[in-house]
């Protein structure tokens, strides 16, 4: 899963961005460098989400990430750089983050507590699929009661 | 007489809107090539140059004799076609813009310059010499062009070689003209060899009067999306309902989908439709499923139980075992890694299926992947595979704080289960009546929907998801002809073209349908539980065609969608009642 797809996901049943977290195999691929698809996608992200998703991954380009979003009246004058062939430090990073940062395994949380499993880069979201941790901790202490 | 077409422009200028033919393929009924090439004129067209268009097009180009002949218009262009004939006509497109569409189209042998037409060859012949005699045709061909050739087509009706003979005949005094004035030379074979196509069409005859079309062959049809190269029987990883190849481009096509785009499919299977859309350029392939293993791959393709057959029994159970061992073992790189690129000559093709026939008996297993690794498709445009549920889904719908970010998507592009092989399902939750059991085994936890409840599910998203003029294309499976009371309709989507029907075994038919999402904005979370696909109102007691399809096609009462309990029911509402069918498919065969 990219940190692009992962811009695109909620939670199904609270509909609640997710969090990654406990991430247990990030792989990098690179990939052809996209301004122009970057750019395209910059209004359509969260950029907050974005940025916990990069320090939850542990990234070096968090730094290169600002606080907020370009806003729409500075995209032209990306654009134009783009177009003129510049690299920006800004889509680099982008670049890095959205298209080359696989998280391959780990934990997606929502804010309401159930969390979805990462397996083979493949986010499980299927609300019967969500671990409770609180149900899960109350079926752990019946088994080691049942155990013992 | 007919005068239809016969003041075509003759000059080779790219930019001046004229008329171009556009010869269609005859494995598909001719709707589907009339929707390809709308939707694909709607594509290639760029905004700007509509409104400069509509100020080029000389008066007589409109006029009203053509009117009644206009069957399909999408903004500025139109397009004249006969239902049954193998040529349709266009006005409206520039030379490079016919190219660009040739070039994606797949049901689409090639496209020409419309010259004049008439009812004959002698009369188009007669035409062609006035102009030369004008000076016109001096620029029908380019200008470093220096040799040229005929070609002949005839459409109802076979062309003999004596007829062929006969009508280069007709056209001798051209012949004379071009050699001799211009001084180019004619020439058979060769890259640079312009092709001047003399075509026939008895059923256009019968409509409009314009047998013969004489034009400049521009370019052929789908070289961008060549269907043999993509085909089904030479794929590592298919299933029982992968989408065939060329549908899968026409879908993909009549979505618009360009390069920089973002598409989803919420039915991905084994991503046959995904495959068409990066090859067309897409930037970002999502697909989503509820079935575990054509995501996590599986060694159970269809392929592999068909080449196998009863021979491969022996093999069967032996593998068998070896699959439990490779689900144990975690991480699939091992085995998904020796599918080879797509081999360039057709020797090493033979190979390399006798290879992954090999490979097959050891029980390999296969990814939708595999498929992009086996085509060499670059890897920013993999797909990116979540498991979800469409009736629960898991895709971000905007914010309405944030109003910008209405809409990531440009197409959804699916094929839904109809419930015939593919099961309609979804994922059950876990009852308040549920043993310990039952609520801790999830993975297998399914029972059947209502295919309506997926086109809704399906609408819903889509009314979310797409930006504005984003397109849905999907299809609708049928027992009946359509009618306008059965077309889902939804406040966000207006339909594009007129659906296309493909008919499959006995009364089961399919329509694509495409539908563009319009300016409006979705409706308020306030209607959220309410359902937002609606219909035309029917007579009293009107069954929808692609109402309970299962039951209708097979005549079996019990596949009825009304012996389905409601979609979603939520985690703790649900009476303890339902407790015992965890697994509908088992309680509803």
């Amino acid at each position: 899963m990219r940190l692009l797809t992962h811009n695109l996901l909620i939670c199904p049943v609270h509909k609640k961005p997710l969090a990654i977290r406990n991430v247990s195999a990030v792989d990098i691929i690179p990939v052809e460098y996209q301004p122009r698809f970057l750019l395209r996608m910059i209004p359509r992200l969260d950029w907050s989400l974005l940025r916990a998703a990069a320090v939850s991954v542990e990234s070096d380009c968090v730094d290169a990430l600002p606080e907020a979003a370009p806003s729409p009246s500075e995209l032209p004058a990306l654009e134009k750089a783009v177009e003129s062939g510049d690299r920006l430090p800004l889509l680099d990073a982008l670049q890095r983050l959205l298209l080359e940062t696989h998280v391959v395994g780990g934990q997606l949380h929502c804010e309401h507590g159930e969390f979805y499993v990462i397996a083979d880069g493949i986010p499980n979201l299927l609300a019967d699929a969500a671990v409770n941790p609180s149900e899960t901790a109350s079926e752990q202490a019946a088994c080691t009661t049942e155990g013992s | 007489m007919c005068n239809c077409f016969r003041r075509g422009d003759l000059d080779t200028n790219d930019n001046v809107r004229t008329y171009h033919i556009w010869w269609r393929r005859s494995n598909h009924p001719k709707t589907f090539a009339d929707l390809e090439l709308q939707c694909l004129f709607d594509t290639v067209r760029a905004p700007e140059a509509l409104d400069a268009s509509a100020a080029s097009s000389s008066p007589e180009h409109s006029g009203g004799d053509l009117s009644h002949r206009v069957f399909g218009v999408t903004e500025q262009c139109i397009l004249h076609r006969h239902q049954q004939s193998a040529f349709a006509v266009s006005l409206g497109l520039t030379d490079a813009e016919a190219r660009a569409v040739a070039r994606r189209a797949v049901l689409v042998h090639a496209v020409y310059r419309l010259w004049c037409s008439g009812t004959s060859h002698a009369d188009c012949a007669a035409l062609l010499d006035s102009l030369c005699k004008a000076g016109g045709l001096k620029y029908a061909l380019p200008k470093d062009a220096s040799y040229f050739r005929f070609e002949q087509a005839s459409h109802g009706k076979r062309l003999s070689m004596t007829q062929q003979q006969r009508n280069l005949q007709i056209y001798a005094k051209l012949l004379d003209h071009w050699t001799t004035v211009e001084q180019r030379t004619i020439q058979l074979s060769g890259d640079d060899v312009e092709r001047i196509a003399l075509l026939e069409d008895h059923e256009l005859a019968a409509d409009c009067g314009a047998r013969v079309l004489v034009g400049r062959r521009l370019a052929p049809g789908g070289q961008l999306c060549p269907v043999h190269r993509y085909r089904l029987s030479a794929r590592p990883f298919i299933g029982t309902t992968s989408m065939d190849a060329e549908l899968a481009f026409l879908m993909a096509n009549v979505a618009g989908i360009g390069p920089g785009q973002t598409v989803l499919d919420p039915y991905v299977g084994t991503g046959s439709i995904l495959i068409a859309s990066a090859v067309l350029g897409a930037s970002q392939v999502l697909g989503s499923d509820l079935d575990r293993w054509v995501l996590y791959g599986t060694s159970h393709t269809a392929r592999r139980r068909h080449r196998n057959g009863t021979a491969g029994r022996e093999s069967q159970t032996k593998s068998d075992s070896q699959i439990t061992l490779l689900r144990a073992s975690p991480g699939r790189t091992c085995t998904t890694s020796t599918i080879e690129e797509h081999p360039a000559n057709a020797t090493n093709r033979v190979h390399a299926l006798e290879a992954r026939t090999h490979d097959r008996n050891i029980a390999q297993r296969y990814h939708i992947l595999d498929n992009f690794r086996f085509y060499g498709i670059p890897r920013h445009q993999w797909p990116e595979l979540v498991r979800m549920d469409l009736l629960e889904p898991a895709w971000a719908v905007p914010d309405p704080a944030r109003p910008e970010r209405f809409g990531w998507c440009d197409a959804i592009v699916c094929d839904p289960p109809y419930g015939i092989r593919e099961g309609t399902r979804q994922a059950s939750r876990a009852c308040a009546g549920d043993s310990d059991e039952e609520r801790t085994s999830r993975t297998m936890r399914r029972r059947r929907a209502p295919f309506a409840a997926h086109l809704e599910a399906l609408f819903r998203l889509a009314a979310r998801v797409l930006c504005p003029g984003g397109r849905l294309v999907f299809w609708l499976p049928a027992v009946a002809a359509l009618t306008a009371y059965d077309l889902p309709r939804h406040a966000s989507f207006e339909y594009i073209g007129v659906p296309c029907c493909q008919r499959m075994r006995g009364d089961l038919r399919r329509y694509l349908l495409v539908l563009r999402k319009t300016d409006r904005m979705f409706p308020s979370a306030a209607a959220a539980s309410s359902p937002e696909v609606f219909y035309e109102e029917a007579p009293p007691h009107y069954q929808r065609a692609h109402e309970d399809l299962a039951a209708r096609l097979f005549r079996v009462a019990e596949r009825s969608e009304q012996l389905l309990q409601a979609p979603n029911p939520s985690r703790t509402t649900v009476p303890a009642a339902d407790s015992g069918t965890g697994d509908a498919e088992t309680a509803v065969p």
